[in-house]
This record gives structure tokens, C-alpha cells and sequence, in this order.
């Protein structure tokens, strides 16, 4: 890593504080969610070995996940443990270790998202009305699904519709009402979503022991956003922020150019910007 | 062997979209009956039910409908009488085509025959491709006419008979006539083809194709710029037309932009929402 590598990291660091204070985001949220971004940033800059990409940290330092103050405080000292796992458990050395940091990882993201997405609200206040399950919602999807089981033949009936699938077709269904372009877009500007698949199609080509703790921060609150009633879009992707930007650092590297990066960018500005 | 088999499946295929037209779906929709009544009407005097001369843009329940449906209902509903099967017999064949030049594009494309059948019987079985061919679907049958006006851009390609060229843009022009959202798709997919196959230099040809879709579409075009307005209602359909952005772009004190913008963003929404896979479950 280089003194201009270093530079870029800080200056990205000090504009994404900045963004978060002309937001009207408190200095100590601005300042946590700055310090994540330039930590995050620069543990990609070292692992990843970036040559093009760090010089657009600046512009990634705009994303609505960093500049999105939780009300929280607590939340970003889990996410600060959660970047502390992710790093030593890519760069530990004995297999052992690593195995048991990725399963400490797994536990605060799972405690993370549960505070984040307020089915936790204290350490031992769960709030399951929050959950799709336990309530009259999950009545009225059964009533749903005896009346879809009608178009099937009787035998055939019991294949689509049992205990189990009813389950996933409620928890599925939630899943992917939220995981959708709008949501993306939202949360990382439309940019950043195209350099995000990018990155993502080209996951497997992720440096040594990194992709694991980046597809566990990935995937975790992801999968377990199907599981509350109605998510926040912000809240409940902002504990997996970490591997948004490595996967979009990524690929950014991967693509070769920047200009489509400045152009994209240009629009996804333009898109913010407009009234509705 | 083989060859029996196909044919059974052939028959198979014709057997669930042409069998009880009449009772699945249980009865005619509001849009079906409207366009059997206007292609009833127009077969009879020339004019629709709210007694235009030959239109090209068909009103119904508020909206301007494409207008090529109706006419090609026509000839079934005046051989067939006015009966359901009649008016969705027209969807029937769309969808047929639609199987038939899927298999062959794919074919053309791979020659592969296994994999242009496999790709034939995927779209004759899926359930969507086999309700939307037993209804009266302007939708059914622009795809019907668009898939051929691939397959045969491509043939153009391969065997360069200018021929093919014309049936082409025939058939491209036509899915302009049967439904709104070819008005944009086409274009898009016409320069698409012919930026794959000719760029980086311009093709005569490829100028050629595009100029022959323009002459074939000049009456809805015409129609659109100077005639009564009917096929602009239809645009009202657009992203534009919703009322809240429509009031925004008009607003003189608002930057060129930003309204571009707000297009953009509420395309982008709708993209979202069509591709909402919780819709799924």
C-alpha cells in the first residue's frame, strides 16, 4: 500500500463524514460511520491488492449505507467487532482459529441484525410481534395457499402445500419482497449496484481466506431479513456494509475501466436528486 | 419412432390451447369482449362500437387498445359466428407461432436441434404461455409476431436474401400493430440486432431494415402526430403519463434534468416491481 493509497483512504474517510454531517447525522454517528468506511476501505486496499479502484473511494464514500446514522449507538460497536472478526479470522493462521472467528462472526452478525431490525431491543427483550410467524399474518398466508392448493390435483396438492413448504413460501415470498432492485439501489446507488454484481459474479476469484468471512456478513443479515415482518431498507443492511463494499471494490477492479464508473455514478447522482 | 413421439407431443400441444376455447377461462374478460365486439363491428360496417372509421387505436373502458387484434379477428368471428372461441382463436395461433420460431431461432442460432426443440417445448408448456394463448391477449400476440421477426433477421443475416429483410420488418411492424409496448421494445431490439451484427460500421442494409419499418408503421405514426389523438391517449399508459410526474414535466421551472431524472427513477421502480421475485412464492 502506498502514501497515496493511504491519502485516498483518509480523504474518503473525512468526505464520508462530512456527507454524514451535511445529512444532519450526529457528530458521533458521522464520525463511527467514517472511521468504519476508511477501516473497511483500507483492509480491502491491503487484501484485495486494489490498482484501480481505491482512487473512486471518494465516490463510495457517498453510499446511503454510510451515511444512514442508526439510532442506535450499540450497533456500531457490533459492527466494529464485526469488521475486528472479519480480519482476523481472514488472516488468521491456524485453521482452528479461523473456524471459531467464523463462528463468533456468525453470532454478532445474527445478534446485530436482530438489534438492527428491532426484534431485539434490549439483551433480553424480544419483540416477536416484529417476526413473520407467530401471528395472524402467517393465518391469512395458510388461507392463501388452501386456496392456490385448489388448482392442483388432490394428490399432487400435498407436494406443493405441506408443513414445510408453507413455511418457505411465506419466509421466501417476504425474502424477496425486500431483496429487490429498488431496495439496492437505494441503499448502495444504482453504480454501485452494477459494480456490486460485478464483484459478485467474480466472488470465487476473491484473494485467500477472505471470501468466507465477506459471504457470511453478505448472506446473514440478507437471508435473515425473511424473517421480519416489515424491514427497514436501510436498518437491515447495514450490518452486512462491510462486504457491499468489498464486493463492489472488487469489482470495480474486475471491470477494468473507470470512466463507466464516473458516468454511472453522474446518473445514480441525478436520480437522488429528483423530487420522488 | 422419434417422429411419432414429436407428433404426439405436436398434437398435445394443439390439444391444450384449442380444446373447450370456449369454457377455459370460464368466460370472456372485459378486454376480450370489447375487442371481439369492435373486430364484430368493424367486419360488419367498418367502423367500431364508438363508430370510428377503421381505427387504429380501438377505445375501450378508458384506454386505447392496439389495433391489430381486432382486425385479425375478423375473418374467425365471421366464419366461427360471435363466439368465444372465435375471438381467442387468433391468441391461439400467436402462441403457436411464438413455439414454432422459438424452436427454429434457437435452432438457427446453435444448431442445435436438440436444444431448439428443448426450447420449443419449454415455452408450449410453460403454464403462463399456455393461458395467455387461450386468451384474447394483444400482449399473446405481439410476442407471436416478434419471436418470427427475430428468426427471420437472422436468416436475413445468414443467407443475406433481402428477402428475408422485408419479411422481417414485416413481421416487426406488425407486433408495432399489436400491442403498445412494442412501440419502444421494438426499436430497441431493431438496433440492438444491428449493432451486434454490423457495428462497428453502419450497414446500408441495416438502414434499409429500420426504413422499412418506419414505411410500414407510417400510419400509426401518422396517426399519432396528426390524427385524432387516440393513439396519444394510449401513450397516457406511459411512465409519463402517470399524473404526478405528467404535472412535473410540464412545469416550465423545473430543469430538463431532474425530469429525465424522475423518469428514470419511476422506470427503475416499475423495473423493480415487475421483477419482484417474492410474487413468486
Amino acid at each position: 500500500m502506498t502514501n497515496k493509497t493511504m491519502l485516498v483512504v483518509f480523504v474518503s474517510g473525512l468526505v464520508c463524514f462530512l456527507i454524514n454531517y451535511f445529512l444532519g447525522n450526529s457528530l458521533l454517528f458521522g464520525l463511527a460511520n467514517a472511521v468504519l468506511f476508511s477501516a473497511y476501505a483500507y483492509w480491502y486496499c491491503r487484501t484485495i491488492g486494489l490498482k484501480r479502484s481505491w482512487q473512486l473511494l471518494p465516490l463510495l464514500a457517498l453510499m446511503p449505507v454510510f451515511t444512514f446514522a442508526y439510532e442506535y449507538p450499540f450497533i456500531y460497536l457490533i459492527e466494529g467487532l464485526i469488521f475486528l472478526t472479519m480480519v482476523w479470522s481472514a488472516e488468521a493462521k491456524s485453521n482452528l482459529l479461523r473456524w471459531a472467528l467464523i463462528f463468533v462472526l456468525l453470532g454478532l452478525l445474527v445478534y446485530g441484525f436482530l438489534l438492527t431490525s428491532k426484534v431485539l431491543s434490549g439483551p433480553l427483550s424480544w419483540d416477536r410481534e416484529r417476526l413473520i410467524y407467530p401471528q395472524h399474518l402467517f393465518g391469512l398466508e395458510i388461507a392463501r395457499q388452501q386456496r392456490d392448493s385448489l388448482y392442483l390435483p388432490y394428490r399432487a396438492r400435498f407436494l406443493a402445500f405441506n408443513d414445510l413448504t408453507s413455511y418457505g413460501y411465506f419466509y421466501f415470498g417476504h425474502l424477496f419482497n425486500f431483496l429487490s432492485l429498488e431496495t439496492a439501489y437505494r441503499s448502495l446507488l444504482l453504480v454501485n449496484v452494477f459494480y456490486f454484481l460485478l464483484g459478485l459474479i467474480n466472488f470465487k476469484k476473491l484473494k485467500g481466506n477472505l471470501w468466507l468471512p465477506v459471504l457470511m456478513v453478505l448472506l446473514v443479515p440478507c437471508l435473515l431479513t425473511g424473517l421480519v415482518k416489515t424491514p427497514d431498507t436501510l436498518s437491515s443492511v447495514i450490518i452486512g456494509r462491510g462486504a457491499y463494499l468489498g464486493l463492489i471494490l472488487f469489482g470495480i477492479e474486475v471491470s477494468k475501466k473507470r470512466w463507466p464508473y464516473l458516468l454511472l455514478w453522474l446518473v445514480s447522482c441525478l436520480l437522488i436528486l429528483v423530487p420522488r | 419412432m422419434k417422429k411419432i413421439g414429436l407428433i404426439l407431443l405436436a398434437f398435445l400441444i394443439l390439444l391444450v390451447r384449442f380444446c373447450c376455447l370456449d369454457r377455459v377461462p370460464i368466460h370472456l374478460s372485459n378486454d376480450e369482449i370489447s375487442i371481439a365486439y369492435d373486430a364484430y363491428s368493424v367486419g360488419l360496417t367498418g367502423q367500431d362500437e364508438h363508430g370510428q372509421f377503421l381505427p387504429l387505436a380501438f377505445e375501450s373502458h378508458g384506454v386505447h387498445k392496439a389495433p391489430l387484434y381486432a382486425y385479425l379477428a375478423i375473418l374467425p368471428i365471421r366464419v366461427l359466428g360471435n363466439t368465444e372461441q372465435a375471438v381467442r382463436v387468433v391468441s391461439v395461433v400467436a402462441g403457436l407461432l411464438a413455439i414454432v420460431f422459438l424452436g427454429l431461432l434457437v435452432y438457427q442460432l446453435t444448431d442445435n436441434r436438440c436444444l431448439g426443440l428443448i426450447s420449443a417445448l419449454t415455452l408450449a408448456w410453460s403454464p403462463f404461455h399456455i393461458y395467455s394463448s387461450r386468451v384474447a391477449l394483444e400482449a399473446n400476440l405481439a410476442l407471436g409476431l416478434l419471436i418470427p421477426g427475430i428468426y427471420f433477421f437472422w436468416k436475413w443475416e445468414k443467407q443475406n436474401r433481402n428477402f428475408w429483410l422485408v419479411v422481417s420488418a414485416l413481421f416487426f411492424s406488425l407486433s408495432i400493430y399489436a400491442y403498445h409496448l412494442e412501440w419502444m421494445l421494438v426499436p430497441l431490439l431493431v438496433l440492438g440486432l444491428l449493432y451486434f451484427k454490423s457495428a462497428p460500421k453502419i450497414s446500408f442494409k441495416g438502414v434499409g431494415l429500420v426504413g422499412l419499418i418506419v414505411v410500414f408503421c407510417l400510419p400509426l405514426f401518422l396517426d399519432y402526430l396528426f390524427g385524432s389523438g387516440r393513439l396519444a391517449g394510449a401513450s397516457g399508459k406511459m411512465v409519463w403519463g402517470d399524473p404526478a410526474i405528467h404535472g412535473y414535466l410540464l412545469d416550465g421551472g423545473n430543469p430538463l434534468l431532474l425530469k429525465l431524472g424522475l423518469v428514470g427513477k419511476t422506470y427503475l421502480s416499475n423495473l423493480s416491481a415487475y421483477f419482484n421475485l417474492g410474487s413468486w412464492f
